[in-house]
């Protein structure tokens, strides 16, 4: 043994790479072996077997994890392997167009799912550089942007304030507005009340930020969106470094602390990226009921892919909560702005000019998600635009000075966005097959079993196994499913032209203040039907063809998984209401309430920018005095800040719901000083959110689907989507009547 | 149930053991007065169709039947057993016999209800041409009444030919042969002869070379003689009462003629002015002698290659002069023309098929017949096509069919109305269709070696009603002789030894097609020995379809050990070591036993075998019994001297029978009978015993990686473990390359 570790250890490392490409090829004639369905049946199923085994004993082994990626990869390739060279058979044109179809389908699929195995060979958890021991003049000088255009005033006051308070000495950083909302073309908007919105924007910012010592930039022309507009801003503003964020996005005060030390240790980094977190659900997770049980759809991205990206050297910029190196971003002429995913752009441009990027995975800022189901629709249609004009127009494969691991980072993330695509035509391909009696997928009961069957297994394992704890299975499909019908004409949209598509600002800070269905379920609609018609014909089909019984049953569990994805979609588009104005987020800080001159020492459950829940120690007591008292009587609360300083809060109580007593904040949106001191206890350090982020909690891939399955017909509007489809469709055909009787009559 | 299961068991274990038919289908009978009666039953060209089934109100049955040049029939008679379906009505049934498309007799059918019949049809002998075909049509109607409604397929329209019984009888007398070069291919190698002819060759020496030139020569005889046997004979002495040939120096052809010409040696150069020469026999007029004769070396290797690439048919003289002769290149590999190439086109014209037009309801079968090189190892996945180019009026109905089957099993269904709908090609305003169906089927349904390619049309016609009577004439299909076959791209591998192969393809041997790489070696340059090996290269050739340009035949073992070897004779000890590899070998101690098991044979019995024990007792039966010195051993095994060559032996102690008995073995009849890696035939029960005993071994032209891969392909779990294996290595060593990558990319970026 202590021989071959002397051999192995002295063995160079160049020799391990060709030793490896070696396997490698041996790895790719096994993938080309062996097309006999005993052998086929010992690799897959005992391939599985092993996966079980080593799940349950080694997991967190870091060669068993290789073993298990590369295994899964070597399954996957083989089944494509297969699809090719034997089950591609046709009997006719439409036959031939419905395989090629899914093919192409299948095809894409397995290479993101290869290319995902390779992001995922190994995660890069980068550190913080500590800059506590820097002077104050030696620190880098910091612009911090917040570019806005139509939001909410109180939202970008949110984020300026926030960024008010970093742990960053104040002369050595700016916050600056970015206000597309008052330009001078705004300003003098044809529509007179535009105008006159656009001015006094322009006015109440100009007097905030003097206020509080921010800075109010806008320009006069609201030219390339928010690219134009951070570009214009590098005109005015000279700082070392720029700090981008959305208006929503609200930093936490240790921002700078924890970013800044990447870009003063390492001239050739350009870019300091931070995860995105949101403090509401996005409209899946409110729809189906499923906010903080699940993770959030994009821990997948910032807690595991990112990182992928980050140890490839390939993380890129977000749009916001970056920090970036303003000479890197000179030498490019700014932010770049051929694609309106200006921010993957900008990262694909410097990153092939040999500069570096880092990605921290410490979430220092929070966000708002889109509110609704529309507004989610028109941000992805955005970044699937984006993304696909970036694999258009600055395809990473011609990026010249990109490493090849870059490349195929790169490849990764464009590429997958053609989802929609794969998506679609798995939701519709059996139907081909139940209505028309195309063969659209050729193969036998054995082969079914032997290739296909585990294939969706081991697909479904190595997914569970990669991202368990960030996403839980299915929960891409559902997303793909509610989105793709959406994205697909999009991506038509670009492939036709790929300079065709504008910035659009996603929606954010909308009320819903009842319950309805979205206009975007009447497709999800048409397809439940058909798919439910699908059983008709499969029922009839095992009546008339009864040899055919292997195709009919695999295809009629195909449409019923589809029938699931579209219930599940559907509710989805059953928008539930939400008034609540602030998030709350728990709490175990320690507060002293004060009322009518007594104290009382509590502890704080939970809070939010509007109130606070607290459990009072000395309860009895407290409930004597307050059973005297009304609502709303006036109370004052006594926290500690982030800097542990003691913080004076007047408040009124509200209600109490068992041993909690709910206090409301008093004149929240007047009073500017309460907002930041609300904003720096809430926003103040990131250790709070993180144990709001905690998710520990893992679903297998059947508990998962149970799950959705439950939540899916629990919050699904059937009636009301129904009705919806068939108002609309008869509004549609009434419409078209009344044009065709009227032509009539004129003629 | 124990009891029928054993049985079972037993039945399975048991070696094959199969009886030769002792029947011909062709008998020609003993000469009198200078007629000999000939006898061709119906199933003459398919042994194993019994009956031949005539169905519907027009059914069919049609057998060609060419007519050798020296057969002059004085009288024909068609004997024919028949029974018909108790259903149909005399009145309007009959059966019709034609020749060559015209009608000559007719009788009315099922007059007595059900019984078996017979019939006698006398033809006219002047009717018959060169290729003839005799056509038996039944007309058949259940009903009388003719206003009545009859459907034309219904289940009770048959009348059943049987095959087995039913026959034509010729008398015949045989043709004078013309003393003319042509005669040659006209009257000696006339592929019109369908029954088994004689021959005999004279030796002038026994030397290798000259043993080396009558196989050569024998094998050319088998090239040229496409469909029937030669029964050849050998010996240092003419034969007067059949053909004879002749190869040797010219003073050596003389000696051995002068018998004939009464020892007049002028008499004899006059007819020996050429290097090829055709001698009439002067006893009897219906018999030749060829001679092949040249006066040094070099002017006889010429005309004996000669012999090979001269068309006979133009020379009308008595003897032909070669001055030189062009010896082809050694063949390439896999390249033999009765072998149907891969990869590649092979339209049914080079098939020998011409393009056919199908008529009735269930018009008679299409069949092709073709030889696929038994060592193609076709992957699953892929599939033969076949392309059918067809034509047919728009009267044929939308549910007509042909059926495609292939060795008899079926296996695509080509459908006239999809192709009507989706690919129909209006061609004339008659309303005829041409459509081409491009058809696959799995290549695992191809046989090593022979192979039959059929297709049953079944045609309906459209009718407006029930008691629409339709023009059966309307019912017709054309297949062009530009349709197609293609095999898919196939590795060449293959389990050996394995006689079937032989038999069926002439395998290994064929890969070569000049035999370049084959030797028959004789224990004994007896004359039975030499008769069998003759008979031999006349068997290849003839499967092959290429002359053995390539063969050698010698006593020698040690000059031909890198070659093939095909041992022919009584077993000697001088080739003790060539059996190193044999399951079975043999031994001269009289005392004891004449044979012994390979050690690796015996290691493989064991007492829990029973399957083992069992072959081994019964082969042990059959070596040991009384009659063994007159049967015959074919063995097969991979050769001791070259690991890519093989040896096959053909032993028997009665040497005065080997060539009677190797003839016998070399029959068409016997091939389908060939099995495993050894033999024995007992010639007094007629009784063929196949055994696998040996070791096996693999041939073809594999690369040492694509034979890993064969290997593992057979031991699917080694596969598994294997890829684990190399995956779990991979998985070492990326992860040292990624840490590597980490160490030097990122240096310190993790706490």
């Amino acid at each position: 043994m202590e021989f071959l570790k002397k051999i192995y250890s002295q063995i160079d490392d160049e020799w391990f790479i060709w030793i490896f490409i070696g396997l490698g090829t041996l790895f790719l004639l096994a993938i080309s072996s062996q097309f006999v369905v005993t052998s086929q049946l010992y690799m897959v199923y005992g391939g599985l077997a092993l996966f079980i085994l080593l799940y349950i004993f080694w997991r967190e082994n870091p060669y068993v994890s290789l073993f298990i990626k590369l295994f899964g990869l070597f399954l996957a390739l083989r089944y494509i392997y297969w699809r090719t060279t034997e089950s591609l058979e046709y009997e006719g044109f439409f036959d031939f167009i419905g395989a090629l179809l899914i093919y192409g389908a299948e095809v894409y699929a397995i290479t993101i799912y290869a290319m995902g195995i390779f992001t995922s060979l190994m995660l890069l958890n980068r550190r913080v550089i500590d800059i506590s021991g820097y002077k104050s003049e030696d620190l880098p000088t910091v612009d911090v942007y917040i570019p806005t255009y139509n939001e909410p005033i109180d939202m970008v006051e949110n984020t300026v304030l926030a960024s008010l308070n970093f742990n960053y000495p104040s002369e050595r950083y700016n916050v600056f507005i970015l206000d597309d909302g008052g330009t001078d073309q705004k300003c003098n908007d044809k529509d007179i009340a535009k105008g006159e919105e656009a001015r006094h924007r322009r006015e109440y910012f100009q007097a905030f930020c003097k206020k509080n010592g921010a800075h109010y930039l806008t320009r006069e022309r609201n030219l390339h969106a928010k690219a134009g507009n951070i570009n214009t801003a590098f005109l005015s503003t000279t700082g070392e470094y720029v700090l981008i964020l959305d208006c929503d996005h609200i930093p936490t005060s240790d921002f700078l602390k924890n970013t800044a030390g990447w870009l003063m240790k390492d001239p050739q980094m350009f870019l300091v990226q931070t995860p995105h977190s949101f403090y509401n659900p996005d409209p899946v997770e409110r729809n189906l009921n499923i906010f903080r049980d699940a993770p959030s759809e994009n821990e997948m991205f910032y807690k595991h892919i990112q990182k992928g990206h980050d140890f490839w050297e390939s993380s890129f910029f977000c749009g916001s909560g970056a920090l970036i190196r303003r000479s890197c971003l000179d030498e490019v002429g700014g932010i770049a702005g051929d694609t309106i995913t200006e921010d993957a752009e900008t990262a694909l441009g410097l990153h092939a000019r040999g500069y570096k990027s880092a990605y921290i995975d410490i979430p220092m800022l929070r966000g708002l998600q889109a509110e609704t189901f529309a507004g989610l629709v028109l941000q992805r249609i955005r970044w699937t635009q984006g993304m696909i004009q970036i694999f258009l127009l600055k395809n990473p494969l011609r990026q010249k000075g990109l490493n090849w691991y870059q490349k195929l980072s790169y490849m990764s993330a464009s590429m997958f966005w053609f989802f929609s695509f794969a998506r679609v035509i798995f939701l519709i391909a059996p139907l081909f097959y139940l209505f028309f009696g195309l063969k659209v997928y050729n193969a036998n009961g054995t082969e079914l079993l032997a290739y296909t069957l585990p294939h969706i297994i081991v697909a479904l394992f190595i997914s569970f196994y990669l991202y368990s704890k960030v996403r839980w299975s299915f929960f891409s499909e559902i997303y793909e499913t509610a989105l793709s019908i959406f994205t697909l004409p999009a991506i038509i949209e670009v492939l036709y032209n790929p300079r065709a598509p504008d910035f659009k600002v996603t929606p954010k800070g909308e009320n819903l203040e009842e319950d309805f269905v979205s206009h975007l379920a009447i497709p999800f609609v048409i397809l439940l039907i058909l798919t439910g018609l699908g059983f008709i014909a499969a029922i009839y089909r095992l009546y008339f063809y009864p040899q055919d019984i292997y195709v009919i049953v695999m295809t009629t569990l195909w449409n019923t998984f589809n029938f699931l994805l579209l219930v599940i979609a559907l509710a989805i588009t059953s928008e539930k209401k939400q008034l609540r104005q602030y998030v709350r987020i728990p709490a175990q800080d320690k507060a002293i309430i004060k009322i009518d001159g007594q104290t009382f020492m509590a502890q704080i459950l939970d809070l939010s920018m509007g109130g606070v829940a607290v459990k009072i120690h000395e309860n009895k007591l407290f409930e004597q005095l307050l059973g005297e008292k009304e609502k709303d009587y006036p109370l004052t609360l006594l926290v500690r800040d982030s800097e542990q300083q003691f913080t004076l809060i007047q408040a009124v109580y509200l209600a109490t719901i068992q041993d909690k007593v709910v206090l409301q904040f008093v004149d929240v949106e007047e009073d500017i000083v309460l907002r930041q001191k609300l904003i720096s206890l809430i926003f103040g350090e990131n250790t709070r959110w993180l144990e709001l982020d905690k998710q520990e909690r893992v679903l297998s891939p059947l508990q998962s689907l149970g799950m959705l399955i439950t939540q899916g017909f629990r919050n699904v509007y059937f009636k009301k989507a129904f009705l919806l489809t068939f108002n609309t469709i008869l509004g549609y055909l009434g419409k078209k009547i009344m044009q065709i009787i009227r032509k009539g009559n004129y003629a | 149930m124990l009891k029928w299961f054993i049985v079972c068991v037993l039945l399975f274990l048991m070696p094959v053991h199969a009886a030769l038919k002792v029947d011909n289908r062709i008998i020609v009978g003993e000469e009198k007065e200078g007629i000999r009666t000939v006898r061709i039953y119906l199933n003459y060209k398919d042994p194993y169709r019994k009956v031949a089934k005539l169905q519907t109100n027009s059914g069919i049955f049609n057998l060609d039947l060419p007519l050798a040049s020296r057969w002059v029939p004085s009288s024909v008679k068609l004997h024919v057993n028949y029974l018909s379906s108790l259903s149909l009505k005399p009145e309007r049934s009959t059966l019709s016999v034609g020749l060559n498309g015209k009608v000559y007799h007719q009788l009315s059918l099922n007059q007595e209800r059900g019984k078996d019949k017979s019939a006698d049809f006398s033809l006219q002998p002047t009717i018959l041409e060169e290729y003839n075909r005799i056509s038996i049509r039944a007309i058949q109607h259940y009903l009388i009444d003719e206003s009545m409604c009859e459907n034309e397929v219904a289940p009770e329209l048959w009348t059943e030919i049987d095959l087995e019984t039913s026959y034509i009888e010729l008398q015949i007398f045989e043709a004078i042969v013309p003393e003319k070069i042509s005669a040659i291919s006209d009257y000696i190698i006339d592929n019109k002869n369908i029954h088994t002819s004689k021959i005999h060759f004279a030796l002038t020496d026994f030397s290798d070379r000259s043993l080396t030139y009558n196989a050569f020569i024998a094998g050319v005889l088998g090239k040229m003689q496409k469909f029937s046997q030669m029964k050849i004979s050998a010996g240092a002495t003419i034969q007067k009462d059949i053909d004879n040939i002749i190869i040797g120096k010219r003073s050596n052809a003389i000696a051995l003629l002068k018998p004939l010409f009464n020892g007049d040696t002028n008499a004899i150069m006059q007819k020996l002015k050429g290097n090829i020469n055709l001698i009439s026999n002067p006893y009897n007029p219906a018999r030749v002698v060829i001679v092949i004769t040249g006066d040094s070396d070099i002017e006889l290797r010429n005309a004996v290659y000669a012999f090979a690439t001269v068309d006979f048919k133009v020379y009308s003289g008595q003897f032909l002069k070669i001055h030189d002769t062009k010896i082809p290149k050694p063949s390439e590999a896999y390249s033999a023309p009765n072998f149907i190439p891969t990869e590649q086109k092979v339209f049914f014209k080079e098939l020998g098929y011409k393009t056919t037009t199908f008529e009735g309801i269930y018009p008679a079968p299409l069949s092709l017949y073709f030889k696929v090189y038994p060592d193609y190892y076709f992957s699953p996945k892929d599939d033969i096509i076949t392309y059918f180019n067809i034509t047919y009026p728009e009267i044929v109905r939308f549910d007509s069919v042909a059926n495609l089957s292939l060795n008899d099993i079926f296996a695509y269904q080509i459908k006239f109305n999809k192709r009507q709908e989706e690919e129909g090609i209006r061609i004339n305003p008659m309303k005829l269709f041409s459509f081409k169906d491009e058809s696959k089927f799995p290549s695992y349904l191809v046989n090593k070696g022979n192979n039959k390619l059929s297709v049953d049309f079944a045609m309906v016609p459209y009718k407006k009603g029930p008691c629409e009577l339709f023009n059966l004439r309307n019912l017709v299909a054309t297949v062009s002789d530009d349709s197609y076959i293609y095999l898919p791209h196939g590795i060449h591998w293959v389990e050996m030894p394995n006689l079937r192969y032989i038999a069926s393809a002439a395998y290994p041997y064929s890969i070569y097609p000049d035999l370049q790489d084959t030797a028959i070696i004789l224990t004994q340059k007896s004359s039975s020995a030499i008769e069998a090996a003759l008979q031999t290269s006349y068997y290849l050739a003839q499967n092959i379809g290429y002359p053995p340009f390539g063969l050698s035949v010698s006593d020698n073992l040690e000059e031909h050990k890198d070659k093939h070897i095909i041992l022919i004779g009584k077993y000697s000890s001088k080739f003790d070591d060539l059996f190193d590899n044999a399951a079975l070998k043999f031994t001269n101690n009289k005392t004891n036993k004449r044979y012994v098991f390979d050690r690796n044979f015996i290691e493989y019995l064991n007492p829990f075998d029973s399957d083992r024990l069992d072959k081994y007792k019964r082969l042990s039966d059959v070596l040991e019994s009384d009659g063994m010195i007159h049967n015959v051993v074919v063995e097969m095994f991979r050769s001791p001297y070259n690991d890519d060559k093989s040896v096959l032996a053909f032993l028997s102690d009665d040497t005065a029978n080997l060539a009677t008995n190797i003839s016998d073995l070399l029959k068409g009849e016997a091939q389908t009978l060939y099995a495993g890696d050894t033999m024995i035939y007992e010639p007094t029960k007629r009784t063929i015993s196949s055994y696998e005993i040996g070791n096996k071994y693999f041939y073809g032209t594999l690369s040492w990686f694509d034979r890993i891969r064969f290997w593992i392909s057979s031991h699917p779990l080694f596969f598994f473990i294997s890829t684990v294996g190399l995956i779990m290595l991979m998985a070492f060593i990326l992860r040292r390359i990624l840490l590597q990558y980490k160490r030097t990319h990122h240096e310190d970026a993790e706490a």
